[in-house]
């Protein structure tokens, strides 16, 4: 029993000062992201690996995502003979909780996960260890711009994953079920509301964003330098990031009612 | 980090098409005026 507890005990205390040296590390990201030399060129780098290389996945997931909520609500809302009400269902889902969500979700396993593991195999092959030795902050010329750019990306990314998803939703409810394209467009635009919805949606797009980079980049740095480090810390990153966006999703939604 | 012209075009366009998806949601389905 004793043991069990003794266990139990450590792992809590592993736990908090794991959280420690996160925070420690978040505030690193931070002072780098703001002090000069701001790094532009490899801030562009980013963007295009963590956003323009995930276009593909997001708008076709979107796409698919929209057009089977369109579906799925048609056949729901039929029975009650509010299929009118078909945009409110797909909008509202898409914008308060699908979007940001499903979008954090993908961002962290297409590029969350790439940017553990370019971090971890740069560690494991002695690349930071060099870069402190010529004085050069790794947290500054690698970490930071691969952060910032996932914190950027993200609101971008979940905006045109909503857009994909309401296309879909139109494309299945008005030219599949038969759904007036005008009561569609109608009860899409009365049930959304910019400061309610849109707002709420793009500030937990932000939310994820800042957790998926911070994750991500602080799982690489502190990968053990070895082959199976770097594999565990990619597998490490996907399942931690994954559930705290679903937790934070939670709290973020119970709080501020978005 | 060298300039990509190519790279850079890309990036600009999907930055470009974040914007136009904010603004479409937050003008035409959010109805901020």
């Amino acid at each position: 029993v004793t043991a069990v507890v003794q266990d139990l005990g450590w792992l809590a205390v592993r736990f908090v000062v794991d959280l420690g040296r996160l925070a420690t590390f978040g505030m690193q990201i931070v002072r780098a992201a703001f002090l000069p030399p701001l790094r532009i060129r490899l801030f562009v780098g980013e963007l295009f690996k963590l956003g323009v290389l995930s276009l593909v996945i997001i708008s076709v997931c979107g796409l698919a995502v929209g057009m089977v909520l369109s579906l799925q609500g048609y056949n729901t809302l039929v029975r009650f003979g509010a299929e009118q009400s078909l945009g409110a269902v797909v909008g509202l889902s898409l914008v308060r909780e699908l979007g940001p969500v499903l979008t954090a979700l993908l961002a962290t396993g297409r590029a969350g996960s790439a940017t553990t593991a370019e971090i971890g195999t740069m560690v494991a092959t002695e690349q930071l260890d060099a870069l402190r030795m010529m004085s050069v902050d790794p947290v500054d010329l690698v970490v930071t711009p691969r952060a910032v750019a996932m914190l950027s990306v993200m609101p971008l990314l979940s905006a045109l994953f909503i857009v994909c998803g309401l296309f879909g939703g139109y494309l299945v409810g008005v030219g599949l079920m038969g759904v007036d394209p005008g009561a569609y467009m109608s009860s899409l635009r009365s049930a959304v509301d910019f400061r309610d919805d849109i707002v709420g949606s793009f500030l937990k797009a932000v939310v994820f964003g800042a957790l998926v980079g911070l994750i991500a980049t602080y799982r690489g740095f502190t990968a053990v330098p070895t082959s199976a480090g770097v594999g565990s810390a990619t597998t490490s990153t996907v399942v931690v990031a994954s559930v705290t966006i679903l937790i934070f999703d939670y709290f973020i939604t119970a709080l501020w009612g978005v | 980090m060298t300039r990509a012209p190519m790279r850079d075009f890309l990036v600009g366009c999907f930055v470009l098409a974040g914007l136009a998806a904010v603004a479409y949601l937050s003008f035409q389905v959010g109805g901020l005026s």
